[in-house]
């Protein structure tokens, strides 16, 4: 059989199609088509409150370490706070951003080019935003501290040796569940992790990247 | 004059058929093509301010419908509802019995092939099913005529190849 005639067999779909499918958009016509459109979107909601959370830590941040140059570590953990409200604040901005840029009746490949950047900078954004988080909240704490009057260091340098073996040991953790829930054994987990922020999200982003360029090259 | 809604709603009953056809093309199973049908369908009315009345509404409910089809298609989630056995799935679509012994199998090894094909391809391959000419199918996908060509030859050999394989 040719090409040509399985063209004869498609049409022959048409019918079949139309019935099946049918009572699917009749009901479409009869709801409230005009909620749909107002829909809220989850992800650029998601961004903002990041966005208002980064403002938050920079204000943080910002409002001390000008205040305490005199103290190397008071100093450091300012400036690290400081740019980690920053970090929060450009991830979602970026993000926002290649949203804004999606219009899903632009050409196919431009589109799912576009999707797939997306999808690669809102993860590796929820990656490096989620997981500093096992250091940051030191840096954080004594950032809290500090504007009480309390150095944190000072007080209890402890703390910062075992809060940076805990945050190792957490990464390791991570990177270790990441690995378990992946596993051909448990699909359900797996698809999960894969979908909410595992490297391989954005590994899987750019393979279809690549297979966009490939189909417009060749 | 009607509404943005009413003016919608007509396009969209005069152009369901896209919407049919694109969910026919890359879901085998009649819930999944109603749920993709419906998702296209939302979409359309979601991102109809972008759509420029001086252009064809075919080639704008073509590159909307396609691309929500392939963004379902890829996600996990839906593949694996997708992984019905072949049998199934040809019965669901050729719906054995209502159709000539000829047709059904003709029907059988079109979806054979389409089910070996890529997200990419199998866009290309509705619209040349669909009889689009190049220059529309170019238009859609975002690619050049010349490739159009090249690809839809393409296709040609390996339906070729893989009829006779099978055969």
């Amino acid at each position: 059989m040719e090409l040509d005639e399985m063209k004869a067999a498609w049409q022959s779909l048409d019918a079949r199609l139309a019935e099946q499918t049918a009572l699917n958009l009749h009901l479409l016509r009869e709801s409230r088509l005009d909620r749909i459109r107002r829909g809220l979107r989850p992800l650029v909601i998601g961004q903002v409150l990041q966005i208002l959370f980064g403002a938050a830590i920079v204000i943080l941040g910002g409002s001390f370490w000008p205040d305490h140059r005199d103290v190397p570590h008071l100093l450091v953990a300012g400036v690290l706070v400081h740019l980690y409200g920053v970090l929060a604040i450009a991830g979602a901005g970026i993000t926002i951003g290649h949203v804004r840029r999606i219009d899903h009746a632009g050409p196919v490949v431009e589109l799912q080019r576009r999707l797939a950047q997306l999808r690669r900078v809102y993860v590796a954004s929820g990656l490096v935003v989620g997981l500093s988080w096992w250091f940051v909240w030191m840096p954080l704490l004594m950032v809290v501290f500090g504007h009480l009057g309390v150095d944190l260091y000072q007080r209890a340098p402890s703390v910062i040796g075992w809060g940076t073996a805990t945050g190792v040991i957490g990464l390791l953790l991570t990177w270790w569940f990441a690995r378990w829930a992946r596993s051909p054994k448990r699909p359900g987990m797996a698809r999960a992790v894969d979908e909410s922020l595992a490297g391989a999200s954005i590994t899987k982003a750019q393979r279809f990247v690549d297979e966009l360029e490939q189909f417009q090259k060749e | 004059m009607g509404s943005t809604r009413d003016r919608f709603q007509a396009l969209l009953a005069q152009h369901e058929r896209i919407v049919f056809k694109v969910a026919g093309m890359y879901c085998r199973n009649a819930e999944d093509r109603r749920d993709l049908a419906q998702d296209i369908a939302v979409q359309a009315w979601r991102s109809f301010g972008s759509y420029d009345p001086a252009r064809a509404f075919s080639t704008w409910m073509y590159r909307l419908a396609l691309n929500v089809a392939i963004s379902h298609a890829r996600s996990a989630g839906h593949r694996d509802r997708h992984a019905v056995p072949l049998d199934e799935q040809a019965h669901d679509v050729a719906d054995a019995g209502a159709m000539p012994h000829e047709a059904d199998e003709r029907l059988r090894a079109l979806h054979r092939f389409i089910d070996g094909l890529g997200a990419l391809d199998r866009a290309l391959m509705l619209l040349y099913l669909e009889d689009r000419s190049h220059r529309e199918i170019a238009e859609v996908l975002g690619i050049t005529e010349t490739n159009v060509a090249t690809k839809i030859n393409r296709l040609k050999q390996r339906a070729r190849a893989d009829i006779a394989d099978r055969t």
